[in-house]
């Protein structure tokens, strides 16, 4: 993103309106972004939730319900607990033995969790900036103000 | 040209480049998950089966396979970046051209009306 400094009392206050709508833009760009992090994070959470509970010793021969369809369903039983099927991406999928599996999705946990905070900083910076330009916006109209009612005295 | 083509062009322009913008967005995407599965098979053991979503069955894959194919995906990625990177500055280019053709009849309109 942009790092160069602008000096906010240099700027006038159609300027200053600009810059803040342009700030509040990348806030709100940065917002979504942050909860569809959140998001994809929480699925690969269950993810890993879900392969400790199927491959616990006691549901080696547990029978399940495998949907056909939405509303339709058919039994099964899992032949193999401790073997998942993982999806990586572009139609690609890697046979993985459970804890391959739980440090797939860990390290992918991982990086969102990374990524996450990392953009908490920046929202936190432009909220900063955004408060700063508004503070700014409000100093430049009192002093227009006061400039007016000047004028109308003398 | 008159102002008002002019204008049309412009914003014309601006669309077309608006395009191009999202194309590139889209290719970063795709250039991201290929990168993110390459690493992947990178860290693959020997023995491990990889299959292929093909419709809507999965097909076992040889692993060197799927390797050199997610490679040279991430190889014809690039290319379409830089390609796409190309259109966009010269659509810039463009954009800029008639920008400042505009700001000329603009200013040669108020000339008129102020005499």
């Amino acid at each position: 993103m942009s790092s160069q400094k602008i000096d906010l009392t240099q700027l006038n206050p159609e300027q200053l309106t600009v810059v803040k709508q342009q700030i509040d833009q990348e806030l709100q760009h940065f917002t979504q972004s942050l909860h569809a992090l959140n998001m994809a994070r929480s699925k690969f959470k269950e993810c890993i939730d879900d392969i400790k509970t199927v491959s616990r010793d006691d549901n080696a021969n547990q029978n399940l319900l495998v949907p056909l369809s939405g509303s339709l369903y058919v039994s099964g039983k899992i032949q193999d607990n401790k073997k998942f099927m993982v999806d990586v991406g572009t139609g690609y999928y890697v046979d993985k033995s459970a804890e391959d599996a739980i440090q797939f999705y860990q390290k992918k946990v991982d990086k969102l969790n990374k990524e996450s905070l990392q953009i908490q900083e920046i929202i936190k910076e432009k909220n900063q900036s955004s408060l700063a330009i508004e503070n700014q916006l409000r100093i430049a109209a009192i002093k227009q103000h006061e400039q007016m009612a000047a004028a109308q005295k003398s | 040209m008159s102002a008002e083509e002019t204008t049309q062009k412009y914003t014309k322009l601006q669309g077309e480049l608006e395009e191009l913008i999202v194309a590139r967005q889209k290719l970063e995407t795709q250039l991201q998950e290929n990168k993110i599965v390459s690493d992947e098979f990178s860290s693959l053991k020997d023995d491990a089966t990889v299959y292929k979503l093909t419709g809507g069955v999965l097909l076992p894959v040889e692993q060197f396979e799927a390797k050199g194919n997610v490679e040279k995906r991430l190889e014809f990625i690039e290319i379409e970046i830089k390609r796409c990177e190309t259109n966009i500055k010269s659509k810039q280019q463009e954009l800029e051209v008639a920008r400042s053709e505009l700001m000329k009849l603009r200013s040669q309109q108020q000339q008129q009306q102020q005499q």
